[in-house]
């Protein structure tokens, strides 16, 4: 309760309610991926597991640089945070910008892979895994987008603004964020490249 | 903590005051109400006079002017599925979670506003964004969606199912309103769970809060999962995936439809108790206020209430017992189902206990929550049919289900609204509603309504199939017809009504009488402000000393009512 917003007289919330509610989005958005997940297993258990060009392994080095990039970019996101608690904003700006980067080459690296699958053709429509390659990675990428416009947002408010607590509080809630698209992409990864 | 220097669009149309987003909620749900309503009224020509002209006064001149004034079957098939959708999720669920959760809760329980103002004003525009897509398809050549507000496939899917591109907005205008609902359920959880005044404890809290956060509850929990459903449909008439198409349809090895049917219902049968929470919170409160009493039993009223949230995640099964499941299964759906009966029969027993000895005063709220204890008795009991497998394998698809849900959804959320309309409306508007215009617009609406819904019982009994074109087809429906006839005309009087009820709401905005700041001597905190409320609410943040409905305590003598922010004379 320390800061007027601008829109109106109502004060901010504390860091603890504003992660509070993040943690409950985090949660939908779970269910969310946990329903198509299991979708996913009832058909395959239904009417058998359908493949990928090459049995999944041409396109499986590509996918796992995908997961390599995520993974780092979600590491810089991490070490930035360590900096800016040690108030060194100019390591945390660095960093941030870093995850932004790779975030953006994951999305770069993802729109390559599903060019690769198309030319191969390899469409929505081929069969049930084509269907969940593209409905997994296609929802996957959406909230990686709307995780990039944050990490922008976030980097442009390094820049512009002084208070130390309220970029905390911002960093705190991306990195929830990239963290859990992160390990939201390990589950997709393993369940479309590895496990078949 | 009001500010003065607000614009007209962020006083009014973009604001973050919880109050004016609640009201837009209610705005945009009357609309929807009335609209959804009227397609009823088409629909129910329909079934009293088959294939003939609607008359003008009910088709306006303007609609089905090609077909001569005959309603189609395609057409028939649009209003029943338009209708569902609208008066569930357009109609209902704006007014009652999204007006009443946000003109509510934070007064309720001492707070300035939402958590997360802006989020909630997102919220409100999602919605309003989805209502558009969702009207939008009213201007496309095959018209809006006609596969049922559950939109099977492959009813629902491109392949054999409904053409034309009304049925993708559906999804899409689902899944944006889904999208507003969970930013909206995200704001109520944490509100109550972080910006409670000191001493609103959980159990301090009113009834009507407990209901809504629960509902904020199952939202954030089970609204994603229809919406991971609603996108794989989406894909399906979109992309040209096989999600849900099975057999002949599908290209290849194809999906399975029914997988769609378990997604929703895991979803679908949760958003019965999301829809009937905040009434059941809202009547609990209201009963004792005009009994005042204390709600009786309300510790555990809170409880059922949690008890049955947890129980309708586990019962979705019940809506497809002939879709050929397993009989154990079947038994194990049925089984968890009637436990439900539980937990609802001791809070209703609650309701019961509260107006035992009451000292009743049937003010226009007091009525119409009555009118839900009754509705509520009636579409609870025949239930029970319904979750019975046996009896549900003959009643399945019957009117029968209809008139269940009517009084089970539709009487009890409207009279439930209209309860939380006429209780609220001198602290949203600082007036009174009129109570004649609102005594003869309860009594109407509720005997049409019980006539309506319990002859569509007798209709179902009687083996009349819902969603049905042209009872008149099959012989065994013939003797039927003057009852759809009376149901229609009842019908009718229940729409022509509502014009009553909008009449008075809009007249009272501006003629009504000055409302004192505590016409009903209610003891929650939005009583202790005086209307027009400002943005922020409370001048200081109150502190709170007793339940909700410390009415008639034995130590106060003036009035039988003291504030929650007060503590109450005598006691510790």
């Amino acid at each position: 309760m320390e800061r007027q917003s601008k829109l109106s007289s109502i004060p901010r919330v504390d860091s603890f309610t504003s992660h509070l509610g993040l943690v409950v989005m985090l949660g939908g958005m779970a269910m969310f991926f946990i329903t198509l997940f299991v979708s996913q297993s009832i058909l395959e258990n239904r009417f058998g597991v359908s493949y990928m060009p090459g049995g999944g392994s041409t396109f499986l080095f590509h996918s796992s640089m995908n997961t390599m990039v995520l993974i780092v970019a979600s590491l810089f996101l991490e070490m930035g945070w360590q900096k800016l608690r040690k108030d060194d904003s100019s390591s945390a700006i660095l960093y941030q910008g870093s995850t932004l980067f790779a975030s953006v080459v994951f999305l770069i690296s993802q729109v390559g892979l599903w060019n690769r699958m198309i030319s191969a053709g390899f469409l929505p429509s081929t069969d049930l895994m084509g269907a969940f390659f593209y409905a997994f990675t296609g929802l996957h990428g959406l909230h990686i987008v709307g995780a990039v416009g944050t990490l922008g947002w976030l980097f442009w408010k390094m820049h512009t603004i002084e208070e130390s607590e309220l970029l905390i509080r911002w960093t705190v809630n991306a990195r929830m964020f990239v963290h859990f698209l992160t390990v939201v992409w390990l589950f997709i990864f393993v369940r479309l490249f590895v496990m078949v | 903590m009001s500010t003065n220097n607000e614009s007209f669009l962020t006083k009014y149309i973009f604001s973050t005051d919880h109050k004016v987003i609640g009201k837009q909620f209610i705005w945009l749900g009357i609309f929807f109400l009335f609209f959804g309503g009227y397609l009823s009224l088409l629909m129910r020509w329909q079934l009293a006079y088959p294939e003939q002209a609607v008359p003008w006064w009910l088709s306006w001149g303007i609609f089905f002017k090609d077909a001569g004034g005959i309603i189609d079957p395609d057409t028939y098939n649009q209003l029943f599925t338009m209708h569902g959708t609208i008066m569930i999720f357009w109609a209902v669920t704006p007014i009652l979670i999204g007006g009443f959760g946000n003109f509510v809760i934070p007064l309720q329980i001492g707070a300035p506003d939402m958590a997360f103002p802006r989020l909630n004003m997102i919220s409100f525009w999602t919605w309003f964004l989805s209502s558009v897509v969702l009207l939008a398809s009213y201007l496309l050549p095959q018209g809006p969606a006609a596969a049922g507000w559950t939109s099977y496939p492959p009813l629902s899917s491109p392949m054999g199912g409904i053409p034309g591109e009304g049925q993708t907005l559906w999804t899409l205008a689902l899944v944006l309103m889904g999208t507003g609902t969970i930013m909206g359920a995200i704001n109520y959880i944490i509100t109550v769970v972080r910006l409670r005044a000191p001493g609103m404890t959980y159990f301090r809290m009113p009834l009507t809060v407990w209901g809504l956060w629960l509902t904020s509850i199952m939202n954030a929990v089970f609204v994603p999962v229809i919406a991971a459903g609603l996108i794989l449909l989406l894909l399906d008439r979109v992309l040209g995936t096989e999600f849900f198409v099975a057999g002949g349809l599908a290209s290849g090895p194809g999906g399975d439809p029914l997988l769609y049917q378990h997604v929703f219902w895991i979803f679908g049968h949760p958003e019965v108790y999301i829809l009937i929470l905040p009434v059941w919170g809202i009547v609990s409160d209201l009963l004792a206020v005009f009994a005042r009493k204390p709600a009786f039993g309300y510790k555990v009223t809170a409880i059922c209430m949690s008890t049955i949230c947890v129980l309708s995640s586990i019962v979705w099964g019940h809506h497809m017992y002939t879709t050929g499941m397993s009989p154990l299964l079947g038994k194990a759906f049925m089984f968890l189902t009637l436990l439900i009966s539980i937990p609802s029969s001791i809070f209703f027993l609650n309701w019961l206990a509260t107006l035992w000895k009451g000292n009743l005063h049937f003010e226009p709220p007091m009525i119409y929550t009555m009118g839900v204890v009754w509705v509520f008795a009636i579409g609870g009991l025949t239930g029970l049919y319904n979750a019975t497998v046996t009896s549900d394998i003959y009643l399945h698809d019957t009117m029968f289900v209809v008139g269940h849900f009517h009084f089970t959804l539709a009487a009890t959320l409207v009279l439930g609204l209209f309860a939380a309309i006429h209780y609220w409306f001198p602290k949203m508007f600082g007036r009174e509603i009129n109570r004649t215009m609102a005594n003869i617009h309860f009594w109407v609406t509720f005997v049409s309504m019980n006539f309506v819904f319990f002859n569509m019982m007798v209709l179902g009994y009687a083996g009349h199939h819902r969603r049905l074109y042209n009872p008149m087809e099959f012989d065994f429906l013939k003797p039927l017809l003057g009852l759809n006839e009376w149901i229609t005309w009842f019908a009718i009087i229940n729409g022509v009504i509502q014009l009553l009820f909008i009449f008075n709401f809009v007249w009272s905005m501006f003629k009504g009488k000055v409302a004192v700041r505590n016409p009903w001597g209610a003891s929650t905190l939005e009583w202790t402000l005086d209307a027009p409320l400002p943005h922020g609410n409370f001048a200081q943040t109150p502190t709170v000393y007793s339940r909700p409905h410390e009415y008639s305590h034995p130590s106060l003598t003036d009035t039988d009512w003291v504030p929650q922010s007060e503590p109450i004379p005598g006691t510790a």
